[in-house]
């Protein structure tokens, strides 16, 4: 089955969104925008809020690849050197800040490309979404359980648009065969549902797994390493907290899994209709974790309430499951529920940023699908920590029967920062 | 534990840390692969846990102040039995865990090592921990970990948080307001409603969002004034009246729920706050 499944190339993607945003009218923003909005300017204020790794590309793709025009004028990182490398190519229009709530202040502001570590990233998209802001926010889309239905709420209480930086879904809804995929899926006519996805490899699982024998070391002058840790407890400044290799730490990011995995499982919760759910069980096979940082994992198996499984094999600990990818299919219905099934509407392409800012429709990697995606790593992480088989609500977005474990899901963070 | 295995022949059977070479290179030095869970429970976490409250103790006695590797096999030998001794079964383990740990706040216990300790009773610590992390509570180093592990503790936890809330001077009192209104204690409104009217903006903003998670009323106008202010501030203020106002109308106020959708409408008439008053009539509808 993963073999029917495309994989869609960043190019690819390029292509596609490029030819949606040269279909869309130019419309004005007071006429989209709702009452209020001043007319009409087709360029928008954009800032870069982390502006290491990925954040550059995050901010020069919501033109390149989301089609808006953008004027950057503020660049936002706790390490100022990266803000000012930022700043020199984006512009003199664009100011340098090491607090993003200067930024989500700015009133000029309408767009928000976000590159930080993911201990950030739920709270600065809530902070811009507060401040009537669109953002773009690189994945994974949020650290813990909690602060994805944080995210979820202010991306409903404040309808604004949130797209999280990961596109597969939406080459994904471009191809009709998986489109009447979905719609079967999200028809909950399977009962049960005999369907499973097994993904392997290319989780980045020892790459992204964290060292333990590094020292301490003073802390670089440009970092405000306070801010840093931010809603994370204060650690002592270890070099690879901070950079790329944040993703070692259970404080700041979940590992190869924590990361990579919202590539690889946001089209297939799009495909199979479970970006509006959560697994109702989940068992990994791991050795005990390290309190601080990632480590290795041989298998997990997460179960649906409709029994459909997500299997993610690490090749590379332990022994493989065994287990093969079984593709649900209508042949199954009964003649009473195909009726049913084609009775229902048709599944859409998935919206893009870029056209959703636009007309203010919900992007396709909207708060809530981006957290029900990072669900999956996230619970896959809470079972590899505790060792221990995982039972979730998918309502409640509690574990049940193991107050520990939700412990993991629903974490406390350092004051003054909350959701 | 076995009489002839002493507590530093079981802490090394952890793993030696990867030492690199082959294709990765040195990219993979320093990593740990543990081994599976039958084993480290068989070789490693049951000796321990035989060997009582004082193999707890002496495996604290093993972590560095600095953390810079050296004690990697005793943290990650406490940290799989605190993990461990969370299974159904463990109980009287985990009891003896708790106990022990608890033990070693405060006192001469050096700061970092006190710190280690605070984190991992947040993974393994329940309502036995809180008298251990209840005198933590005004310790500025300390203190915001502490915090932290007493609101993922939850039970308990509320009582002493509010009785360090009401002696709290300086950066603690901001950590604490936080922590309450992460409980939803109702009995720190007092205190809250105090913080709430502070010199200090972090300290004003935090009281007032526990307030509205709270669905005290009494925050309204507090809340809707700072909705007039600007900045930062004003994001949070308008953010703590939508909070109040969905928190009174869940509770089935609704005269007040509509109270504060209303005046905050009013409050945010710029052409920047269309989304604001958006949010208040979608709100208002839903009210009926």
């Amino acid at each position: 089955m993963a073999r029917s499944i495309r994989q869609v190339t960043r190019r690819g993607f390029l292509a596609g969104s490029a030819a949606t945003a040269a279909g869309l009218a130019v419309v004005p923003r007071h006429v989209l925008g709702g009452e209020g909005h001043t007319p009409p300017s087709e360029t928008f204020g954009s800032a870069l809020i982390g502006c290491g790794g990925r954040g550059p590309g995050t901010h020069s793709d919501l033109s390149r690849k989301h089609g808006l025009a953008t004027r950057c004028l503020a660049a936002c990182d706790v390490h100022l050197g990266r803000a000012e490398r930022f700043q020199h190519k984006a512009g003199s229009s664009c100011e340098v800040y090491q607090d993003f709530r200067r930024v989500v202040e700015r009133q000029d502001i309408e767009v928000v490309a976000i590159g930080t570590p993911p201990h950030w990233h739920a709270l600065i998209s809530i902070a811009c979404m507060e401040a009537g802001k669109d953002v773009v926010c690189e994945k994974p889309a949020t650290r813990f359980i909690a602060e994805g239905r944080a995210l979820a709420e202010a991306e409903r209480r404040y309808n604004r648009v949130y797209q999280v930086g990961t596109y597969g879904r939406f080459g994904m809804s471009r191809n009709e065969t998986n489109r009447q995929m979905r719609k079967l899926m999200l028809s909950g006519l399977l009962k049960p549902c005999k369907g499973r996805y097994v993904h392997r490899r290319g989780l980045k699982v020892k790459q992204w797994s964290g060292r333990l024998d590094v020292a301490p070391e003073p802390v670089p002058e440009e970092l405000d390493w306070d801010l840093y840790c931010g809603p994370s407890p204060v650690k002592p400044y270890h070099p690879p907290r901070h950079g790329g290799t944040h993703r070692w730490y259970w404080d700041y990011e979940g590992g190869g899994l924590g990361d990579m995995g919202h590539h690889k499982f946001d089209p297939i919760t799009w495909l199979f209709g479970k970006d509006g759910t959560a697994p109702v069980e989940v068992e990994a096979s791991a050795p005990p974790a390290s309190s601080e940082v990632s480590g290795m994992w041989g298998w997990i198996k997460l179960t649906y309430a409709d029994g459909f499984q997500i299997v993610i094999e690490s090749g590379e600990w332990g022994e493989p499951t065994g287990l093969s990818s079984v593709r649900p299919t209508a042949d199954d219905l009964s003649e009473e529920a195909t009726k049913q099934l084609a009775a229902l509407p048709e599944v859409k392409e998935c919206v893009g940023f870029g056209e959703a800012v636009k007309t203010r429709q919900k992007a396709g990697g909207n708060a809530e699908a981006a957290h029900r995606t990072a669900c999956i790593m996230h619970l896959a992480n809470i079972a590899i920590r505790t060792g221990r088989k995982i039972r979730f609500d998918p309502n409640t977005e509690h574990v049940i029967g193991d107050p520990e474990a939700d412990r993991l899901a629903h974490q406390p963070m350092r004051a003054p920062f909350h959701l | 534990m076995a009489t002839t295995d002493t507590l530093a022949d079981l802490v090394a059977r952890v793993p030696d840390l990867d030492t690199g070479g082959g294709k990765k290179k040195g990219r993979e030095t320093g990593k740990l692969t543990g081994p599976p869970w039958p084993e480290a429970i068989r070789d490693i976490f049951d000796p321990v846990l035989a060997g009582g409250r004082d193999a707890i103790v002496g495996l604290v006695g093993m972590l560095t102040e600095v953390d810079d590797g050296r004690d990697y096999k005793a943290r990650y030998t406490l940290h799989g039995l605190c993990v461990y001794v969370c299974r159904k079964g463990k109980e009287k383990e985990r009891a003896v865990v708790i106990d022990a740990l608890g033990a070693q706040l405060g006192g001469s216990c050096p700061t970092p090592i006190q710190e280690v300790i605070v984190w991992e009773l947040e993974t393994v610590g329940d309502e036995r921990a809180v008298p251990a992390l209840a005198p933590l509570l005004n310790d500025p180093t300390v203190g915001p970990d502490a915090v932290r592990t007493l609101v993922a503790i939850r039970d308990g936890a509320a009582e002493p948080i509010r009785k360090a809330l009401a002696q709290a001077k300086g950066p603690m009192r901001l950590h604490l307001v936080q922590a309450a209104g992460q409980l939803g204690d109702k009995q720190a409104v007092p205190h809250l409603r105090k913080a709430a009217t502070a010199a200090d903006a972090d300290l004003r903003i935090t009281a007032r969002w526990a307030l509205a998670t709270l669905g005290d009323a009494w925050a309204a106008d507090l809340c809707l004034k700072g909705a007039r202010a600007s900045g930062w501030e004003r994001i949070k203020a308008v953010k703590a009246c939508l909070l109040l106002a969905e928190t009174l109308a869940a509770a089935r106020d609704k005269r007040a729920a509509t109270d504060v959708y209303t005046r905050l409408r009013e409050a945010c008439g710029a052409d920047r706050d269309a989304y604001v008053r958006d949010a208040c009539d979608r709100g208002l509808m839903e009210l009926g």
